[in-house]
């Protein structure tokens, strides 16, 4: 919202002090109102659906409107993918993996590797690295790419490439595996909402 | 301006989706509607060579895709690693577009296989580059099984399948049912067709009005060597840069119009959907013949009817005008599933496609007695003649009249067994008995004359025991009635297999076999007692394990474990597996184990976890169920497969920017399921029926077809259609009826945000 006045020199003479302040407020309004209009956008996108599970202990907050499944078989516990998304849809996952005292976060992040390379067409690992995130748990993040294509092959689908980043926290019994998936294009902005994903789970 | 868009986007997808109400007739699928969901499930197969750098084809057919995750039924012969198709490796090729050919897409590997009779089922593993596909990602079409025991002559029916080697696009061809073909396998086991259905659509399927698979075009594997196929090639395989006779030839095959009956493929898939395996004690071997053994066809008569053990009640010379039934009964040894037979008839010297059998696998085993025929048809007047080939060559060959005056010579038949002791106290009756001193035969027996000689011979494992010959007194027996005769052992009879033969003035006039096996109980025998379900770490353990009704969920394995007593090694039994009452596993097989033992394991396993049902598992000697048991896994049912609906109407789009015209790919159409509206809607995967993704044009395929509401029952969606940029379409009362054009197109406008 703007507010544009053309003035010549015989109104601007004749302005009076009631008018000035009358502008003065319509300008500092408008201000107001960009302001409470980027704090709205700002609270509904982080608008947060909450995710429950007693029997893995798990709680998440996710990003409002964005679809929610939960496994039935042991790939996952849940994942939540933003079917609003043009494209490919951004993904959040979280996973487990049972580990032994010999278990060391390079153990899984190989299998997984070696896994996904029979399952993802071009898949490759590109970094593993301590997490540097402001969660309160000690973990490991590795960082990988694949080429994703449709499963449906009656459609004409252009393959897209996928980046993805596993976070992976070791508890006593098991590792936490918490993973995005997003198209490689607009992987930054979706990591945002990966962070406050991953600063708002709670694992007990 | 943008939200008058908007409500026109909203008011114009309202009225497309209100073209559909839930009105009409009652919903009636027809084979017109499920064509494009047939012929898009309808795959073509190449059986390749591996050589490394390079693919060669060296055997083709077609193929039904029978679940959304990749099963693929089809021939054994065209899949199965053999002689005339040396390949190991399996493509996958789908019509993706409306009269083009079909694109290789996927590699198969193979699940379950029948060789007898030529069925297979395979399972989509990999993409074509080799990157390991997990099945549950794929959503592709599929088609129902229809119960084939119900179908009827004159049925019309529809083949769905490929006709060249990979060059044209999928082929549909139209008939009738003109006939059904018995054999011990079933009341229908072959289904004669007025199609003539090429070669190269072996292996593919043939369909019902309603658009269910009710059998598959089955021919015998190529070979040229018996005359049986010619063969294309259309590589070159050897390097010499030229494509000729040198190079891989392709079998292509003579025409095909005999289909086998779906329900003969149900066991198959319900196995392999399930992931269960049974593991037998002793593992059903292949037959290991002796080196230079050839099949061999004998003793062929005619019968004008069979019995519950399918064995001949009678033997005619010819039947009169009107007869309904004829069956072709024949001893053959040394056969294999690989023999190749075939049975050629002609009418008064005019060869009848109707009543003759193509050339197919063997499916009876190695030894015994078999019939071919039918029932409840009329069969016309004339003289038949049937010729049994055997590899190609002409083995045997027997007539009939059909249309002669009713029979007024002597004959006998209706042979029941029973056994006796010594006092003459029967023990049993059927063909299984159990052992004891005396087996007796009771025949009926028509229009005697004085002084026919009648000549009864038993066997026992193939070679003669007793001969008697006596001539006939109608003045002690009359012309017509009936009269038991019997063998006895003071030892007591062996265990195994009799046969007996009554001739006529040196004419057979009637034959039956038995088995003898177990300890009498009562008026039964006991051949396999404490047959008991039970749960262990391996079969070792459940040998010792107690007996149990029911298990939890998830439990990986249980164990059948079971005594047996007086079976003669070589008799044929048979294991049958039902879970909540469908047969999932049937096998025959030669008693390998000593004749009286204990603890005879039988393994039901899953790589991951029994799923919860009924299990029930049956031991049969010759059709006559001797042991049963059964238990339960969970609640004692299998879990409900959401996606297990083949049918219904498929829906398609296109999604398209309102202001360029243009399709939008990568949006997402939501089906939500008839329980939710759109307020309800929270973005739950268990509140959506189904969803899809537009391709790169926009275009969109719904993974799952849609229930057709009736007047009964009205199914109505809600949709939503929300994509990044676009203003979202929300819309509930979503319903296709029978009136609903299938598959329906929908085009759909987004307004920019």
């Amino acid at each position: 919202m703007a507010v544009i006045e053309i003035l010549d020199e015989l109104t601007q003479d004749t302005i009076t002090t009631r008018q000035r302040w009358s502008h003065y407020i319509t300008v500092a309004l408008g201000i107001l109102a960009v302001v409470i209009l980027i704090n709205l956008r700002a609270n509904i996108q982080s608008a947060a659906s909450q995710y429950v599970n007693n029997a893995e202990g798990i709680t998440a907050y996710y990003p409002q409107n964005w679809l929610l499944e939960e496994s039935d078989g042991t790939d996952y516990i849940f994942r939540v993918s933003n079917l609003r998304e043009i494209g490919f849809k951004t993904t959040f996952q979280v996973s487990v993996e049972p580990v032994n005292q010999l278990t060391t976060s390079r153990t899984i992040f190989d299998a997984l590797s070696m896994q996904r390379a029979q399952n993802l067409t071009a898949f490759r690992r590109l970094s593993i690295e301590p997490y540097t995130g402001s969660a309160d748990f000690e973990a490991t993040t590795a960082n990988y790419l694949y080429v994703a294509t449709d499963t449906n092959p009656f459609q004409q689908s252009v393959p897209v490439v996928v980046r993805g980043i596993d976070i992976l926290t070791l508890t006593r019994d098991q590792a936490v595996i918490i993973t995005m998936l997003s198209n490689a294009d607009t992987f930054e902005e979706n990591l945002v909402l990966f962070e406050q994903f991953v600063n708002r789970l709670e694992l007990r | 301006m943008r939200p008058t868009l908007q409500l026109l986007a909203m008011l114009a997808l309202l009225a497309v989706l209100s073209m559909f109400p839930a009105i009409g007739s009652a919903q009636s699928t027809t084979i017109e509607s499920e064509l494009p969901r047939i012929r898009r499930a309808t795959v073509f197969i190449y059986q390749v060579q591996d050589t490394g750098d390079n693919f060669f084809t060296t055997c083709v057919g077609s193929g039904t895709l029978v679940s959304r995750n990749g099963l693929i039924l089809t021939n054994a012969h065209t899949t199965e690693v053999s002689e005339s198709c040396p390949g190991t490796t399996l493509i996958v090729a789908l019509t993706t577009a409306e009269d083009n050919p079909p694109v290789p897409l996927y590699r198969a590997e193979i699940l379950q296989t029948a060789p007898g009779l030529d069925l297979a089922l395979i399972r989509i593993n990999q993409d074509i580059d080799g990157r390991r596909i997990n099945p549950e990602a794929l959503s592709l079409p599929f088609v129902e099984l229809a119960d084939s025991s119900q179908l009827q002559l004159d049925e019309t029916i529809t083949v769905v399948g490929y006709t060249s080697l990979g060059n044209t696009p999928v082929q549909t061809l139209r008939g009738t049912i003109t006939n059904f073909t018995e054999e011990p396998t079933g009341a229908k086991s072959w289904l004669k067709t007025s199609v003539s259905i090429p070669g190269l659509m072996t292996g593919s399927g043939a369909y019902n009005g309603q658009g269910q698979l009710i059998g598959v075009p089955t021919t015998s594997p190529p070979d040229v060597d018996i005359g049986t196929a010619t063969c294309q090639p259309i590589q070159d395989t050897n390097d010499d840069r030229q494509i000729n006779d040198n190079d891989i030839c392709i079998p292509i095959g003579g025409l095909i119009n005999a289909l086998r009956a779906s329900n003969f493929a149900r066991p198959l898939i319900r196995s392999a959907s399930l992931e269960l395996q049974v593991e037998l004690q002793s593992q059903p071997t292949e037959t290991s013949l002796p080196v230079g053994s050839e099949p061999e066809i004998s003793r062929l008569f005619f019968a004008s009817s069979v019995n519950n053990a399918g064995l001949p009640t009678n033997i005619v010379g010819s039947l009169p005008t009107g007869a309904t039934s004829l069956y072709l009964f024949f001893d053959y040894a040394n056969m294999t599933p690989e023999t190749i037979y075939e049975l050629r008839v002609t009418i008064d010297n005019i060869p009848s496609a109707t009543y003759s059998l193509a050339p197919v696998r063997w499916s009876g085993g190695e030894s015994g007695l078999w019939f071919i025929g039918n029932s409840d048809q009329t069969w016309p007047n004339g003289t038949y003649t049937f010729t049994l080939f055997i590899n190609g060559v002409a083995e045997s060959t027997a007539a009939i009249v059909i249309g002669s005056a009713p029979p007024s010579e002597p004959s006998v038949g209706d042979i029941v067994f029973g056994l006796s002791d010594f006092d003459g106290t029967p023990l049993g009756n059927g063909f299984v008995l159990p052992t004891g001193n005396i087996a007796s035969a009771r025949f009926i027996y028509r229009n005697m004359n004085e002084n026919v000689e009648i000549t009864e011979r038993w066997f026992y494992e193939s070679a003669e025991v007793y001969r008697s010959s006596n001539l006939w007194s109608v003045g002690t027996f009359g012309t017509d009635g009936a009269r038991t005769i019997s063998i006895q052992d003071a030892n007591g009879l062996l265990p195994g297999r009799y046969r007996l033969e009554i001739y006529l003035d040196g004419r057979l006039g009637a034959t039956s076999d038995f088995t003898i096996a177990g300890m009498p109980q009562g008026a039964f025998p006991d051949v396999f007692p404490n047959i008991h379900f039970t749960s262990a770490n391996d079969a070792v353990e459940a040998a010792t394990t107690p007996a149990a009704s029911s298990f939890p969920t998830e439990i990986e394995r249980i164990f059948v474990v079971f005594n047996w007593q007086q079976i003669q090694p070589g008799t044929r039994w048979t294991v049958r597996w039902t879970v909540d009452n469908e047969i999932f596993y049937e096998q025959s097989q030669s008693w390998d184990a000593a004749t009286t033992g204990s603890n005879y394991v039988i393994t039901l396993d899953q790589n991951d976890a029994l799923p919860d049902g009924t299990y029930r598992v049956e031991i049969l000697i010759g059709q006559v169920l001797l042991a049963s048991d059964e238990a339960t896994i969970g609640i004692g049912q299998l879990p409900i497969d959401r996606f297990a609906q083949a049918s219904g109407l498929q829906l398609q789009g296109r999604i398209l920017d309102v202001d360029t015209g243009s399709g939008i790919p990568g949006v997402t159409f939501v089906l939500i399921s008839e329980d939710f509206s759109v307020a309800d809607f929270v973005w739950d995967s268990e509140q959506i029926y189904a969803f899809a993704t537009t391709d790169r044009n926009g275009f969109f395929q719904m993974e799952r077809p849609l229930e057709i509401s009736t007047d009964a029952v009205s199914i109505p969606y809600s949709v939503v259609i929300s994509a990044d940029g676009y203003l979202p379409i929300e819309a509930d009362g979503f319903v296709v009826d029978s009136e609903t054009d299938n598959p329906l197109t929908l085009t759909i406008y987004l307004t920019k945000e």
